[in-house]
């Protein structure tokens, strides 16, 4: 009796067994197909969503893609179409024989055309599903999407990879563009401010490099490259930004982490640009003044790090020479503050994030202001204050030109 | 059922009330709480602690009444049969149906989330099963498993706002008090329906080592749980701020979801939920040890092995049968599930308080010990 009893548990546990082996959402990783970047168009009415689907066999070749020219590329591109942005999703069965994995994608490409129709549709894709990440880094095309993914990288065997971490190293070591990751955008859109930006990636050059051949020299043809700074208003695109007014809105909305910042050593008018500044350390303070019915913002910018070239012949390390080029510094700060203000005025969109100032602060007034935001931006005044400190002259204490002009 | 001769200490009982309240609470309050009040959201659930303080001395002064026998013996004893019946039913049909919330809970989560194409029953039959299997180990066993799971916790909680930390936004907060009253309480409703789980010390009562400290234990259990929900809450508004947690399904998980650390450290999202699955089986073991124990204790059962296995199907059923879709569960956590917790946990101890302070009589003495 005792020997069945332990048969009888022997064999439920085998039993068991069987059914913990697997389950029904096993998926076999030669039955997927990885997507590196995704981009999606608006045309001819419909979405058009264009996967780029990493082939694994075809990395451990890479050097001799990116060296020789081997036939077999790393990566494949194509597009499927529909009403909805998932329904094109879903049509990519029909032409391919594996399932999208969507979970190590690295970008998102918009082209300016979806990006104007809203990005209310793909924002809700991204925070419904579970199989696309939140922290897919964001940018916007000018023209077709698709033609960024088809682009092939020198460096980076998959381009997608390449162009996050593009976008991850210019939000670190020049700060004009930020890296944009969906949640941002969402939380961007969702704001007070209810605007967002987002960096453009580009193809710059001529002949795109989409093929083995292409690649296998020293000089390609074309390369991606990050451009401007697409501008939104709610979920639409509304416009542009230069790289120049990108980075004043960078310094408004506290976002610099390191940036290089050319200036002139001489003082007054227009003098040549001849010496640089690596800005290691920034921080930007906005606080909000009730100014009658209006506002005025005051803007500090505290700054500092170190001279990276000059041309100038004057003696650096007297301590007044270092205070006219920190004020020269200043003065170069406070205008791209100027021209990113003017910008953001011009098109009539909170980029600088005033809304939100406004809000902590006077959270009474913001509820009287809000219905006409951003119409009352026009109004705000705003008083930027830049205190910036040289912590090091670098190696040298005075240029090479002291020398080369010495009698 | 007769009371096993175990004995849970104190720590052990806060912990194991905490666990009641917790697993569930922090995957509905940041949506519900946050959607109400935004930025103030984590006030409302600090405001409903001296609540849940003040529940935990109802509980307290009704189990410190109890000289150490089953909550319905004593209940028998002092109000009648009748009344220690209906109110262990009441209270059976109360765990019961938690129990059967938190499996509800935990498979939309994973059908969501993770295991899409298994089958719901499949979903649900697995931690039932370990459910029966701990709870016929009785409470000192699922205690113990409740502490060691607790402590794995509190250590990933720490480490998930460690490495959430680059993504907090502190200016989210602000402005404080920007909310009125109405969303106030709209918000705060839902913490207290939880920490209204705190009656469980009713069940763990003739069980503690120390039955003294019941208050204090009870105090414990609610603090360490409005603490962890207030840090839930905060942790998803520092990185969501006011309006998106309110759409958002999981968003104590989002927040986990969007950890990034260059590209080496990334979707750890997965170990935050291992933890998570960890604490509502913890959950899911002490609701299905007092459904069992309500019932077999308020009809004088004295085999409760069947009754283990009746129940468990019962809930497998309710939890799969009771709401016919997601949008209706939902409804149910949002609209319902704070009425009938205060209902269950607040009124009718209210009632008993009443009664036994109307009756007063010396307590019989019953002859059970635990």
């Amino acid at each position: 009796m005792r020997a069945a009893k332990r048969f009888v548990s022997l064999l439920m546990l085998l039993v068991a067994s069987f059914g913990a082996a697997g389950c029904w959402d096993r998926t076999e990783l030669n039955e997927l197909a990885i997507t590196s970047a995704t981009a999606v168009d608006w045309e001819d009415g419909e979405w058009s969503v264009s996967y780029q689907v990493v082939i694994p066999s075809a990395i451990s070749n890479a050097v001799s893609v990116t060296g020789g020219g081997a036939s077999k590329l790393p990566i494949i591109v194509y597009s499927t179409q529909g009403k909805t942005i998932r329904e094109a999703v879903g049509r990519s069965t029909l032409e391919s024989p594996r399932h999208l994995f969507f979970s190590h994608t690295r970008v998102v490409v918009v082209s300016e055309a979806a990006a104007r129709q809203g990005l209310s549709p793909l924002l809700d894709v991204y925070f419904r599903n579970p199989d696309s990440r939140e922290t897919v880094s964001v940018l916007v095309a000018k023209g077709n999407a698709r033609k960024i993914l088809e682009q092939l990288m020198q460096i980076q065997i998959i381009p997608g990879d390449g162009i996050e971490e593009t976008l991850r190293k210019e939000a670190e070591e020049f700060s004009a563009l930020p890296n944009v990751r969906i949640y941002d955008l969402a939380l961007s859109i969702v704001s007070p401010s209810k605007s967002a930006i987002v960096p453009e990636i580009l193809i710059s050059g001529g002949q795109e490099v989409s093929s083995a051949d292409a690649l296998s020299k020293t000089s390609l043809s074309s390369k991606l490259r990050l451009g401007r700074l697409a501008v939104f208003k709610n979920d639409r695109m509304a416009g542009w930004m230069t790289r120049e007014e990108a980075l004043g809105i960078a310094f408004i909305r506290d976002r610099i982490k390191t940036t290089t910042i050319p200036f002139s050593c001489g003082q007054g008018g227009k003098q040549k640009i001849d010496s640089a500044f690596k800005l290691t350390r920034s921080s930007t303070r906005l606080t909000p003044k009730k100014d009658g019915d209006g506002f005025t913002m005051k803007i500090e910018v505290e700054g500092e790090g170190q001279l990276l070239e000059t041309d100038c012949t004057k003696e650096l390390s007297e301590p007044s020479v270092a205070r006219q080029l920190e004020s020269q510094l200043e003065l170069e700060i406070t205008d791209m503050i100027e021209t990113a203000w003017q910008a953001a005025r011009k098109m009539n969109i909170d980029v600088v994030g005033f809304a939100e100032a406004i809000h902590r602060k006077y959270p009474k007034d913001w509820k009287r202001m809000k219905n006409n935001w951003p119409s009352g931006l026009a109004e705000i005044r705003i008083e930027p204050s830049v205190h910036i400190t040289i912590k090091r002259m670098g190696l040298t204490n005075q240029s090479f030109r002291t020398l080369t002009e010495k009698d | 059922m007769p009371l096993n001769p175990e004995k849970i200490g104190s720590i052990q009982a806060a912990v194991l009330i905490s666990m009641a309240i917790t697993p569930t609470a922090a995957i509905v309050i940041p949506t519900v709480s946050i959607g109400a009040s935004g930025q103030d959201a984590w006030l409302s659930v600090l405001a409903a602690w001296p609540l849940g303080i003040g529940f935990a001395l109802l509980y307290g002064s009704l189990s410190r009444m109890n000289p150490g026998v089953s909550f319905f013996s004593w209940l028998d004893s002092r109000l009648g049969r009748a009344v220690s019946v209906i109110a262990g039913l009441l209270l059976a049909q109360y765990y019961l149906s938690v129990a059967s919330v938190t499996i509800r809970e935990l498979v939309n989560f994973l059908s969501n989330e993770l295991l899409q194409k298994t089958p719901v029953a499949v979903l649900s039959a697995v931690p039932i099963l370990i459910a029966v299997y701990a709870a016929s180990g009785g409470i000192e066993v699922i205690a113990r498993i409740s502490a060691l799971v607790y402590v794995g916790m509190i250590m990933f909680l720490a480490l998930g706002i460690g490495l959430e930390l680059n993504q907090m936004q502190p200016q989210f907060l602000f402005p404080i008090g920007d909310a009125p009253l109405p969303r106030l309480v709209e918000s705060g409703l839902p913490s207290v329906g939880w920490l209204s789980e705190a009656s469980l010390l009713f069940i763990l009562a003739p069980y503690l080592s120390k039955p003294r400290r019941s208050t204090a234990i009870a105090i414990a259990g609610v603090s360490l749980a409005a603490v962890q929900l207030s840090l839930i809450v905060l942790l998803v508004l520092l990185q969501f701020g006011p309006e998106l947690p309110g759409i958002m399904a999981y968003p104590a998980f989002a927040a986990a979801e969007i950890i990034k650390y260059g590209s080496f450290v990334e979707r750890v999202d997965l170990i935050f939920i291992c933890v998570w699955v960890a604490t509502v089986y913890v959950k899911l073991c002490i609701f299905v040890f007092g459904t069992v124990h309500c019932f077999t204790h308020s009809l004088r059962i004295k085999a409760a092995k069947p009754f283990l296995w009746t129940i468990s199907l019962l809930i497998f059923l309710h939890s799969l049968y009771s709401w016919s879709d997601e949008a209706t569960f939902l409804h149910y956590q949002k609209s319902v599930s704070t009425a009938f917790l205060i209902t269950c946990n607040v009124i009718v101890p209210a009632l008993l308080w009443l009664g036994l302070k109307i009756k007063r009589r010396p307590p019989a003495s019953a002859g059970e010990s635990p």
